[in-house]
């Protein structure tokens, strides 16, 4: 049983996690494992400095407390301090994945998803695949000095199937993946596979592209990453703090978008995104950062929010117990527009269809690199082409959406997530409808 | 049966920065163990985090060969070597103290910016033992920082950054680091004319070779370099290597499999010619090629390739690759390369950089070329950032196509 001491705010969070790492190249097995780690974060606010530590001696919890209170200096009047006041007391335990959890599966099950696929990987263009399948089940005990005492778990896992093709000079690298929160969800169907590495094939003669700029589509994949890179990053309020002219900018109310655009982030969404409270101890919310075009929220910590005297949201998260949480999204989302796919599509002259991306990212330009890029003509789908990156700048690209499609797809990735300085990757999910872009950059 | 014990000790202090006023200390300790067993072409691998019993960690490791996980034995025989390159960095006692003294300095100095973000100060100390008697112990430690600043006048999440790894700090050459970033921000210049030197840091480029380079990739023919081992691929001047035993920073002069290379030098690419690919035991076993002391394994991972201690060396000063004006790129992001190796840079910050000076703020542009004509026909020379005195990476001087400018 923890001693909080008087005079400081104080909270400590016991992480417990389940990995599991499969690996083959060619077919050949390359990793086969299973970890379970267990360690935890301390933290300690004496109202003017945050102490921390990041330890495996879970049998010195108190000690490590101890510590941390010697370095810093008591506050009576702590509780009364705005952070500290903001502080939710949650109790509560919440055990989602305990009847369908990953580690109930053994890992010659797990293999056989990834082996019962290598006969479909067949190409006379194949030069290398590896196939990987990773899963991870965390169980969270948090407790704060103010009374919290929050217990739950979350978990996710996924296959993919990397490969690489080439024909002389040409060559081509991409991957088909699949990843949901219980195994049942992840599962690679024959047809797929084929599928997919005939697509490849195709984009080993994909066209160059002349730079410039174009209409866009994205896809709902990409339109997950543009929700997270363009603006998702930019409704994280830390990015605020001291910053008046961040404040005025990002004024709540401000028309910051086209009107037919929303965005949202909730942590109660399921897959990588989902977390029924962060890691200060604050419940999930759904929170609107656009609603029709109009700067609506963003997105909190306990600091954060005392600062711009805003709500708290449920967006302090950390990777892992080696760190502290800091502002994050969870699942950031594109609400669905009214348009069909075809009639998205049929709205394009010239231009190009954005399929997937490799990575993403987003300061005061916004980037996202394809992997599978097709140009449109005359409304219809086209040729593969080879684009290296798309570029804009996000203050405008926001009003350049001109279309939404009417159905919305919610994509998690055990593989890779989001980075943050020092902290990554971190498991958020994104999503949403095909969006059309009436101009961005294209090289 | 063979073995090898790899025990990893960490230690770090960090310091974050937020809205230009230090915000807290995190302490954070680790200490890693991790057994190797092999067996009839076999692996098995365990780790344990903290303190126990390496007999029950070992068995724990033999039951993993039970996966049948293929695995070359090749352990290093009858080796001894230590390495201790700890250095008085900044005492720990006064880590928060000298840390709040810089940042309050950064912001008198620089009241239009906002500073952030993480300044992290740890040791390492490193032991990897085997049973054919080899036993290498490291220890060394390092100061990094990373800043984020922010233009107070400007709505963006971040504008510019500043970052260093060093093995030693230096006050005031971190102020004037960043006086020669901000004290021309403001100041904005249009593109020039005709063509003119690129200078970008030089793993915005390297890391693409990197990629190519990784042994499975490259047997397999689908790497741009497939094939072309022994041959002349860049300029006469181009080299590119692994050196774990560059003096400013501290890495282990082994790697995770006990690989110590001669020199502690490993080229890939000596005087423009395609010379190694990056190898760890397995890759090197299965493909018959040198191993270049690329093992790593975080933990209790069968070990895959890394490129530490990856650099290209320096041809030449700065002040001798550019005499005149070149673009000074600062910040790329989200740049890629497509499969024939054209490399697209969205640059989102860069200055005008004139007779060994940023004189002013360019617009934003984006810059393209081909790996093997940036290092080839249009290479200019490598050299240490001069800009900077304390800071000190690579950069790259080449003719990039610049398109897209705003």
């Amino acid at each position: 049983m923890i001693k909080f001491r008087d005079g400081f705010y104080a909270d400590v969070r016991v992480e417990t996690v389940f990995t599991t790492s499969i690996k083959y190249r060619d077919g050949a097995l390359e990793e086969s494992k299973n970890t379970t780690l267990k360690k935890a974060f301390l933290r300690v606010f004496d109202g003017d400095m945050w102490y921390y530590a990041s330890t495996y001696k879970l049998n010195d919890l108190q000690g490590e407390l101890d510590r941390l209170y010697e370095n810093a200096s008591a506050d009576k009047k702590i509780a009364d301090n705005a952070t500290v006041k903001r502080f939710e007391v949650n109790k509560a335990d919440v055990k989602k994945f305990k009847a369908n959890c990953v580690k109930n599966t053994s890992l010659s099950e797990k293999a056989e998803m990834l082996t019962g696929k290598f006969a479909f990987l067949k190409s006379e263009h194949l030069k290398m695949f590896v196939a990987l399948y990773a899963d991870k089940y965390t169980e969270i005990e948090f407790y704060s000095s103010k009374g919290a005492e929050i217990k739950y778990d979350f978990q996710l896992c996924g296959i993919r199937f990397n490969a690489s093709f080439a024909d002389g000079e040409n060559n081509f690298t991409a991957g088909l993946s699949k990843s949901g929160d219980c195994i049942s969800k992840i599962h690679i169907s024959e047809e797929e596979v084929v599928s997919f590495v005939e697509e490849c094939e195709k984009f080993l003669y994909a066209k160059p592209v002349t730079a410039g700029e174009y209409p866009v589509i994205l896809s709902p994949e990409t339109t997950g990453v543009f929700a997270h890179e363009s603006f998702g990053h930019k409704s994280e309020a830390d990015f605020t703090i001291g910053d008046e002219t961040m404040r005025r900018e990002w004024a709540i109310g401000k028309k910051v978008g086209s009107d037919i655009l929303s965005i949202y982030d909730s942590g109660l969404e399921d897959g990588s995104g989902y977390r029924p409270y962060d890691d200060e101890g604050t419940r999930a919310k759904k929170t609107y950062l656009i609603k029709n075009g109009v700067l609506s929220g963003r997105l909190h910590s306990a600091s954060t929010a005392t600062d711009l005297n805003e709500d708290l949201t449920g967006n302090a998260r950390a990777v892992s117990c080696d760190f502290e949480p800091i502002v994050r999204m969870t699942s950031t989302i594109v609400e669905a527009g009214t348009l069909t796919k075809d009639e998205l599509f049929a709205g394009v002259k010239h231009g190009y269809f954005i399929k997937d991306y490799k990575h993403g990212s987003g300061m005061s330009t916004f980037t996202i690199a394809p992997n599978f890029a097709y140009e449109i003509v005359d409304g219809k789908i086209g040729d593969p082409v080879k684009i290296a990156v798309i570029t804009g700048n996000v203050f405008e690209t926001l009003n350049l959406i001109d279309g939404l499609s009417d159905k919305a797809e919610i994509i998690s990735s055990v593989f890779g997530g989001c980075g943050k300085m020092e902290q990554m990757p971190l498991h958020v999910s994104f999503g949403g409808p095909y969006v059309r872009i009436s101009k961005m950059s294209v090289q | 049966m063979e073995h090898e014990k790899l025990t990893i000790k960490e230690t770090s202090y960090s310091v974050n920065v937020s809205g230009s006023k230090v915000d807290s200390l995190r302490v954070k300790q680790d200490l890693k163990t991790v057994i190797r067993v092999y067996d009839d072409g076999k692996i098995g691998v365990a780790g344990r985090i903290g303190e126990g019993d390496d007999g029950a960690l070992f068995e724990e490791a033999k039951a993993k060969l039970a996966q049948n996980i293929a695995y070359p034995c090749n352990l290093t025989e009858n080796q001894k070597r230590e390495e201790n390159k700890i250095k008085n960095i900044i005492a720990e006692k006064d880590y928060v103290k000298t840390l709040k003294k810089l940042i309050a300095r950064l912001s008198e100095c620089y009241p239009d910016f906002v500073f952030s973000n993480k300044i992290n100060m740890g040791e390492e100390e490193i032991v990897y033992e085997n049973s054919k008697n080899t036993k290498y112990s490291y220890k060394g430690n390092e100061i990094g920082g990373a800043l984020v600043i922010k233009d107070k006048a400007s709505a963006n999440i971040m504008d510019l950054s500043y970052g260093f790894n060093k093995t030693c700090y230096d006050e005031d050459k971190i102020v004037s680091d960043i006086g020669k970033l901000l004290n021309v921000y403001h100041k904005k210049v249009g593109m020039p004319d005709g063509e003119i030197p690129v200078i970008i840091n030089a793993m915005e480029v390297m890391q693409y070779v990197a990629q190519h380079m990784v042994a499975e990739l490259y047997v397999s023919g689908s790497s741009l370099l497939s094939g072309k081992l022994g041959e002349k691929i860049f300029d006469g001047k181009v080299n590119i290597l692994t050196d774990r035993g560059q003096a400013d920073k501290s890495i282990a002069f082994f790697d995770t499999e006990g690989v110590v290379n001669k020199d502690d030098k490993f080229h890939f690419v000596k005087d423009g010619v395609f010379t190694g690919v990056a190898t760890y035991k397995r890759s090197s076993a299965n493909f018959n090629l040198p191993l270049s002391g690329g093992g790593y394994a975080p933990f209790d991972e069968v070990p895959q390739t890394s490129f530490t201690g990856f650099k290209a060396a320096r041809t030449d000063e700065l002040k001798n690759l550019v005499k005149g004006k070149a673009i000074y790129v600062v910040i790329t992001s989200g740049g890629d390369m497509t499969p024939d190796g054209t490399l697209g840079l969205p640059v989102q910050l860069a200055y005008l950089y004139e007779n060994g000076k940023l004189v002013g703020k360019l617009p934003e542009f984006g810059i393209k070329g081909n790996l093997f004509e940036l290092l080839g026909k249009d290479f200019i020379g490598i050299a240490r950032d001069a800009v900077f005195d304390f800071a000190d990476d690579n950069v790259l001087v080449a003719k990039f196509k610049v398109n897209n400018v705003k």
